[in-house]
């Protein structure tokens, strides 16, 4: 399936796949401070459609607490509106900030992206509820 | 073989990535593991973010980043010329609840030692100091 794409800024690019069950979003590049807005709108006007939707940060490079903190306002967002959202893969660096932060605590977060995308788009509709809803 | 440096330049939001990759770039040739460079950058990344939010109040003004290496370790001081900090603001040594601190938190998670300072100069202005272990 072609992936929309767009770049944004410099450093990073925000793109989609849209499938029957969700959207899988796919962030890479440097994520910080001057950037961090422009993230927040790609993504809330995606979250905007009400679908289920997996971030996956397999391309991110680097991201601050800036890049951290709209994650949690996406995953926010989402909860608000009772659609289902989780996080996948994110690179060793990233990892350490995720893991100093407590973030696996708020937010489903996978190692894999097949995993993110079984468990939030797929096995979601018949399987259990999600974990702590 | 030690050395020591300084950069000058302005806190601006196209400085900051450029500046997080040189000192991060610094931890390699150093001989830093890829665990090592990341941090370096992680934590000037956050470091040189709060000054562009806290010293000036137009965000930008200048910025002065000592660096130093003994081959042992990385020694790092940011600091500014902006209004001196009267409630100085401390690395949260404990997760905060709030949105706020948390780069900071990640900077006392990831470095041997970090700490705000007094200001180097009588003219005011606020320092961080960082160390990273090489090894």
């Amino acid at each position: 399936m072609p992936a929309p794409a767009r770049a944004s800024g410099d450093l990073f690019s925000c793109h989609y796949e849209e499938t029957s069950q969700g959207l899988l979003i796919h962030v890479s590049g440097d994520i910080d401070l001057g950037n961090a807005l422009t993230l927040w709108c790609d993504l809330r006007a995606l979250l905007e459609r009400g679908r289920p939707v997996v971030v996956s940060l397999r391309g991110i490079r680097y991201m601050d607490s800036s890049g951290i903190k709209v994650l949690i306002e996406a995953h926010r967002y989402s909860t608000r509106s009772g659609q289902r959202f989780a996080l996948a893969e994110p690179p060793k660096p990233l990892r350490r900030a995720i893991d100093v932060l407590e973030l696996e605590k708020v937010i489903p977060i996978y190692p894999s992206v097949e995993a993110a995308v079984w468990q939030t788009l797929v096995y979601s509709k018949t399987g259990p509820p999600w974990p702590g809803s | 073989m030690a050395w020591e440096l300084t950069l000058h330049f302005r806190s601006e939001l196209a400085t900051i990535p450029v500046v997080r990759r040189l000192l991060a770039h610094m931890a390699r040739m150093e001989g830093g593991s890829e665990e090592v460079v990341q941090s370096v950058e992680v934590a000037m990344g956050e470091v040189l973010a709060n000054a562009y939010r806290h010293a000036y109040r137009e965000g930008v003004g200048p910025l002065q980043v000592e660096v130093s290496s003994d081959g042992e370790r990385l020694r790092i001081l940011v600091h500014d010329d902006g209004a001196p900090v009267v409630d100085k603001p401390a690395i949260p040594r404990s997760l905060p609840q709030g949105t706020s601190g948390r780069g900071l938190y990640i900077v006392g998670r990831l470095m041997d030692e970090a700490e705000v300072i007094n200001p180097r100069r009588e003219s005011g202005g606020t320092a961080v100091r960082l160390v990273k272990s090489l090894k």
